[in-house]
């Protein structure tokens, strides 16, 4: 054999040897190993009491079991279940709805109003509970502030610090990555759940249009980037399922209980 | 590889000193090479490619010294190149921090340090008049630069008068 192949493959072997063992033996924690589901929970009971001391939450029985119909329907979509799921609602302009921790949902009650059925409000929360179930929250503030550091903060309890973190939160600024990687665990959710997941990206569309006259109040639309490279990334997964079996549920009736005034 | 097509290696003792310091500068060139080339690897490559450009003509010694020099830094550079824009792209477009990425890491630091060890080896042995060859890239500068051209074993085309 020529010296000189004879050489290069030796090279080649030796990096590629390298290489292999390198990743096989690295010890790389994933990133949402890190904090582990107890500290998320004392995460959360602070997180908690912040947003409650900001906003007012609608305690209504019918409500809370209307949101229970529409919770386990998508869980039955879910293999499994990270946390045990809270939804709140809470009273405010701004049509909104973010995870926080330890698999507290929060949903703004003007986001409710813009939505149309029981379904659309599934797809919302779908896509919420996506984002809870690969824990973009803890890997978002992770990335943002440092691991140390978040533990830190949220443990020393600092107000006016904690009023940040809150509101890092509210506006759930997640990468375009994370909002892809939500959206396409919420049409498997919907999928399985025997939901329309087109009532996502009707969803998309409505605040879309509607953004254009109501610029400042609409804060989930604004805060979620790409919208329209997003819905053409739904509708592509789609194909053209549009099978659905609807809720048992008296929206407008559920509508009438979540207005503000 | 026949003797007979490679013309002769010059001896420690045919050197003279300013050649010596030439071939040895082409290994200690790239150390600072390195800080300029360190966010973008190609600039070290392209001095290396200029060193051996200017240099090429002073003799067989420093020549060869040169390109193994220019030969031995491309995979390095390579690798380095990749290891910088796959670390952009996890930095700026948010893709996954792998095991993968990792393992690459080290691979591309083990190459940095063997690249950096045998080039002082190089410029070592290139300062005392020696010839020193790297695996692979030593034979191929070798056979670059010492293999006789074709017309200088044709060379005897004028014969005297019958």
């Amino acid at each position: 054999m020529n010296k000189n192949l004879r050489d290069l493959l030796i090279i080649l072997i030796f990096a590629l040897a390298i290489w292999a063992g390198f990743t096989y033996f690295s010890t790389t924690t994933e990133k949402n190993e890190l904090i582990s589901f107890q500290k998320e929970d004392e995460i959360a009971d602070f997180f908690n009491d912040q947003i409650f001391k900001e906003y007012e939450s609608i305690e209504d029985e019918s409500v809370d079991s209307t949101l229970n119909i529409i919770m386990d329907r998508l869980s039955t979509g879910m293999d499994s279940l990270s946390y045990q799921y809270d939804i709140h609602i809470l009273k405010s302009e701004q049509v909104n709805a973010f995870t926080a921790f330890n698999g507290q949902i929060f949903i703004f009650t003007a986001l409710i109003e813009q939505t149309e059925s029981a379904e659309e409000l599934a797809a919302v929360l779908a896509h919420e509970l996506a984002h809870a179930e690969n824990r973009h929250v803890i890997k978002n503030l992770i990335k943002e502030l440092g691991l140390n550091s978040l533990i830190l903060i949220m443990s020393g309890g600092d107000p006016v610090v904690l009023q940040e973190i809150s509101k890092l939160v509210v506006s759930s600024g997640f990468s375009r990555k994370m909002e892809r990687e939500a959206d396409e665990y919420a049409v498997k959710y919907l999928k399985a759940a025997e939901l329309n997941p087109n009532r996502l990206t009707q969803f998309f569309l409505k605040l879309k249009q509607s953004k254009a006259n109501i610029p400042d109040a609409f804060k989930w639309v604004s805060s979620h980037p790409g919208l329209k490279d997003r819905i053409e990334y739904v509708t592509k997964q789609l194909g053209d399922s549009t099978y659905e079996k609807p809720f048992d549920i008296d929206w407008k009736e559920f509508k009438e209980l979540t207005k503000i005034n | 590889m026949t003797v007979d097509n490679y013309q002769s290696i010059p001896q420690p003792d045919e050197i003279d000193i300013r050649e010596k310091e030439d071939a040895m500068g082409a290994y200690l060139m790239m150390f600072a090479a390195l800080g300029a080339g360190l966010p973008l690897p190609i600039l070290n490559l392209i001095a290396a490619i200029i060193y051996y450009y200017i240099n090429k003509g002073k003799s067989l010694f420093v020549r060869f010294h040169a390109l193994q020099s220019l030969l031995s830094q491309l995979p390095t550079s390579l690798l380095n190149a990749v290891a910088v824009f796959w670390g952009l792209r996890i930095i700026f477009l948010d893709y996954p921090f792998t095991d993968v990425f990792k393992g690459y890491l080290w691979l591309v630091g083990i190459a940095n340090l063997l690249y950096i060890i045998f080039s002082l080896i190089g410029a070592v042995k290139a300062r005392k008049g020696e010839m020193y060859y790297f695996i692979l890239f030593g034979r191929l500068s070798y056979q670059s630069v010492f293999k006789k051209k074709s017309f200088e074993q044709n060379r005897i085309v004028n014969q005297p008068p019958k």
